[in-house]
């Protein structure tokens, strides 16, 4: 498979999205405060803090942050496979049947997908017409359009979908050849080469069902006028002009966003959505803290974007009444700092292990938040994303997780930069930029942690604070020479190659903060030294796995996984981090949805119907 | 030779306070700085601010040796010792494994009342760095606008009107955002501003000086009319010389009142950047950066709050109680 051309995405989400992100854990129970029989009615009031949204408008094709995943997911695109809206361990990560009557019908080669669409599924206002194939080819082409996919994760198709990298790359076509309408109800997807994970590509968002007369009048702002193949759609579709330039009442980009019941949705077509609320209100603004205390009061019943703070958990965890509203799952997603392997002192490898030996990660956890917020790693994938596979892998473990000092002057005393091999750092270059979040606390008070620990080997950071797309820009940028950067991922679906491919493969790719894979032309147009012992990759590691099925994978990624935190080290994993919810005293019925590491929209009811 | 012209309502002579019976009251000559100084101690408010100022002062100076005192390192961290196992830190305390924590802990597990006393080093540092880059740019476009009249006014005058129309606060943020993390070949100002005190000194000192200058210029359009500017231009005195060995002296007085008090402000500009998460490093204590850090926990750890706000009001209170107490002895028509 090509690299080149599957980059582009910026989804890095540092600990300010990743509640939307989020990592391993321990769960609790799924059931609401009040465990009754989920009654359907009422209208959930939900918050986005200030610096959470739809980024791309809703627009289907490019949104790339789990926030719009789940209210896609939920309520406004089903997809012809999809998600239960459950937790890991109840199946949430596995990909059922939705618009398709049954899974895929695979050809024996594996490049042929065969999908048939329900009978009864329709598009809401204002079209209220059956939903065919050829609504899928809409989409699909649309994500080979750069324009309307930019921003979002069309790499996953490149070279994956026949003729896509074709569509993709010539402005002059538009079609993706691999996809097929062979009548209303049957869809043919040809793949390039067989992939065991093709059906996650099938459950993404993008691939949702488009009518190409809202594609044609509405290219640019879609997800304004974006008619619902879901069980809700925004308030104020019903009689819109498709052609107007008017969005629904319902759809305020930054500021509200009201999602009502969708009239031409048929429960029956449906067995992953219970659908129980009767419309979403959502209102953007505000600060977390501010938003978690109107959580509550009752002002409002949840903020979909908000970390829960160490305050919070403390005056929840005081009162009973108040800690069964603490919802805690595994997030699938991981709390690292990556490493510019060609910029000194992190072009030595063995600075980058004394610094994996000597942070407290114990310290590091306990200052954001304690258990809730993850348990503590020394390796990169999580194990839900291996079947459990490397489970007890702990490349660098320590007594506590508090850190070995020992060990870590052992290493340092290996480097180039240990000039008097004492086991301390003593060169100029010991004393590195490290760049994180401006209004990030956690994450400030993270690289303060790690500071204090690196100074036992002599390493010197000097914290410096940026705005989010500051940081990403600079951290990603070869030429910028940042050294250490403060990072959060969490998964795109359930395969280690979504942590692999874009974090760590394809040199300047936009969230490859390591630079693996670069090229030496890169390396030298940007002002570093050519390595002489070559320029590392798992490049070739990554399509071998990539190209197994599921089951067979989850060994290959496992013994990637050790082979990057041993043999590389491009990385400082800290944490899988948790998903934490904070519910309001309305909510009756939660459950977790582990596609998107959020609670389920669909899922929520309210204590009496809202009543 | 210097002349100081001397308004003749502020340099009154004074009747001795206790004449002999049946005598004529003795009248006694006083310098300027007796008269000043006799009106100043009688201003008990501006005596308490000094006495705050120098105390502060004195602790910033002295927080090295507490911090040794207390044994905590101004960055060392307490995690396990002062924060709960959910990470709240722990309150004001005399008992704790780690030693006593005066004001408690801060969000990071570090010694409050170390960061809070450093804390002072760096409002100071920045506070008196920025004043005096206001003055040394105020006053002397203030003289120069004041003294030359006609273009040069006309065009420091148009200068102080453009940085009064800037979004000071805005351009604050953006200029110390963007030098707060350069890369190679990007530095601010080829790396003569470095992220730091400062960088954020240099940046309230720039954009602060306008209002001085406007004061300043005032104050000089008229002293520029008197005698004593007249006798020097006469004796052949150049206008370097008529201006800041002439004038600049007889506009000492504002220029210590305003100084005293934009100090404060000066203060809490700094205060502000840090609480906006763009003020100095997190790894410099600041009173700004220690309070943004508090509304996070306020509900819960009220010591983070309090002492850092305590330090920050009681100095920039003292620095007005100062100001206006100058203000009243230099100039007693305004008391």
């Amino acid at each position: 498979m090509s690299k080149t051309f599957r980059y582009g995405a910026v989804v890095v989400v540092f600990s300010i999205v990743a509640a939307a992100c989020g990592g391993g854990g321990d769960t609790t129970e799924t059931e609401g405060p009040a465990a009754t029989e989920p009654v359907a009615g009422g209208v959930l009031k939900v918050g986005f803090d200030g610096g959470s949204d739809f980024f791309y408008g809703m627009n289907p094709t490019a949104e790339y942050y789990s926030l719009s995943w789940e209210f896609l997911r939920c309520c406004l695109a089903r997809t012809l496979l999809s998600y239960s809206g459950t937790p890991g361990d109840e199946g949430g990560n596995e990909t059922l049947p939705d618009l398709a009557t049954d899974q895929p019908t695979i050809s024996d080669d594996g490049l042929t997908y065969t999908f048939t669409i329900k009978d009864g599924v329709m598009f809401g206002d204002p079209l209220n017409r059956e939903i065919v194939a050829e609504d899928f080819v809409t989409a699909m082409n649309r994500i080979a359009d750069p324009e309307a996919s930019s921003g979002g994760y069309w790499f996953y198709y490149h070279g994956v979908v026949a003729g896509f990298a074709e569509a993709y790359d010539d402005e002059k076509l538009d079609e993706v050849s691999g996809i097929k309408a062979v009548d209303d109800k049957t869809l043919e997807i040809t793949l390039e080469e067989p992939i065991g994970a093709f059906p996650f590509l099938v459950a993404m968002p993008a691939m949702a069902p488009l009518p190409a007369e809202l594609v044609k009048a509405h290219p640019k702002d879609i997800g304004q006028f974006l008619v619902s193949s879901g069980p809700y759609q925004w308030e104020g579709m019903e009689g819109l002009d498709l052609e107007g330039d008017t969005p629904p009442s319902g759809m305020d980009i930054g500021k509200s966003y009201v999602l009502v019941r969708n009239p031409s949705y048929d429960k029956a077509t449906d067995d992953l959505r219970p659908a129980y609320l009767d419309g979403i209100e959502v209102q953007v603004g505000g600060e977390v803290q501010d938003l978690l205390d109107k959580v509550e009061k009752g002002v409002i019943d949840l903020c979909a974007t908000c970390l829960a703070t160490a305050t919070t958990l403390q005056t929840y965890h005081a009162d009973p009444a108040l800690e069964e509203r603490i919802k805690v799952y595994p997030g699938d997603g991981i709390s690292y700092s990556g490493l510019n392997v060609f910029q000194p002192p992190m072009d030595d490898i063995h600075v980058r292990k004394a610094i994996n030996w000597v942070i407290d990660r114990a310290a590091l956890l306990r200052l954001i938040g304690g258990p809730d917020q993850g348990i503590i790693t020394s390796h990169f994938i999580p194990p839900s994303m291996l079947s459990g596979a490397g489970e007890e892998y702990d490349p660098y473990a320590s007594e506590g997780d508090r850190g070995d000092v020992a060990k870590a002057m052992e290493e340092m005393k290996l480097s180039k930069y240990d000039t008097d091999q004492d086991g301390v750092c003593d060169a100029p270059e010991c004393t590195f930029d490290a760049l994180t979040i401006t209004d990030d606390d956690d994450a400030i008070k993270t690289l303060e942690t790690m500071s204090s620990s690196m100074e036992q080997v002599g390493l010197t950071m000097n914290i410096k604070t940026l705005t989010y797309n500051a940081v990403v820009q600079k951290c990603a940028t070869l030429a910028a020479h940042q050294a250490f950067c403060q990072a959060g991922w969490g998964k795109d679906f359930a395969s280690a190659f979504t942590y692999f491919d874009p974090l760590l493969d394809g040199g300047e790719n936009g969230s490859n903060y390591a630079f693996l894979g670069t090229t030496e032309a890169a390396l030298k147009e940007a002002g570093y030294d050519v390595p002489a012992d070559g320029i590392p990759s798992i490049s070739a590691k990554i399509d071998e796995c990539w190209a197994m099925s599921l089951e067979s994978a989850n060994e290959c990624w496992a013994a990637l996984d050790v082979y990057v935190m041993e043999e590389i080290v491009p990385v400082v994993p800290r944490r899988f981090s948790n998903a934490i919810d904070i519910l309001g005293e309305r909510i009756a019925n939660y459950s977790f949805d582990q596609f998107a590491g959020l609670g389920a929209i669909d899922h929520y009811s309210l204590v009496n119907g809202g009543a | 030779m210097s002349q100081t012209h001397l308004e003749p309502d502020t340099v009154e002579d004074e009747v001795s306070p206790e004449p002999e019976a049946g005598a004529r009251a003795e009248i006694v000559g006083r310098s300027p700085g007796q008269i000043f100084w006799r009106r100043f101690r009688k201003d008990k408010l501006a005596l308490v601010g000094v006495f705050i100022l120098i105390l502060i002062a004195a602790i910033a100076l002295a927080a090295p040796l507490f911090a040794n005192l207390v044994g905590h390192p101004v960055n060392k961290q307490f995690v396990f010792e002062m924060t709960t196992p959910g990470g709240v830190p722990l309150g004001p305390t005399l008992s704790n494994e780690a030693g006593v924590f005066l004001f408690g802990a801060d969000g990071t597990a570090r010694d409050l009342f170390v960061r809070v006393i450093y804390g002072a080093q760096t409002s100071l540092i920045v506070a008196l760095s920025a004043t005096a880059i206001e003055l040394v740019l105020g006053v002397t476009f203030g003289i120069m606008a004041g003294f030359y009249r006609g273009r040069v006014d006309s065009f420091i005058s148009g200068l102080i009107d453009v940085f009064f129309a800037l979004p000071v606060l805005l351009l604050m943020l953006g200029i110390v955002g963007a030098c707060g993390a350069q890369s190679p070949g990007q530095e601010c100002l080829g790396g003569l501003l470095q992220p730091g005190r400062g960088l954020v000194a240099f940046v309230i000192g720039v954009f602060g000086w306008p209002y001085i200058a406007r004061i300043i210029r005032g104050q000089v359009l008229s002293l520029r009319e008197k005698e004593f500017v007249e006798a020097s231009r006469s004796l052949g005195a150049s206008n370097m010389r008529i201006m800041f060995r002439e004038i600049l002296p007889n506009v000492l007085a504002p220029i210590i009142v305003y100084t005293t008090l934009i100090i404060p402000t000066n203060i809490l500009i700094e205060a502000s950047l840090s609480f906006l998460g763009i003020g100095v490093p997190p790894s410099i204590p600041s009173w700004g950066a220690a309070l943004n850090e508090a509304t996070s926990y306020y509900r819960v750890a009220w010591w983070m709050m309090v002492f850092p706000g305590m330090f920050l009001f009681a100095t920039t209170l003292a620095f007005n109680l100062v100001g206006d107490g100058l203000r009243d002895a230099f100039d007693p028509k305004t008391a």
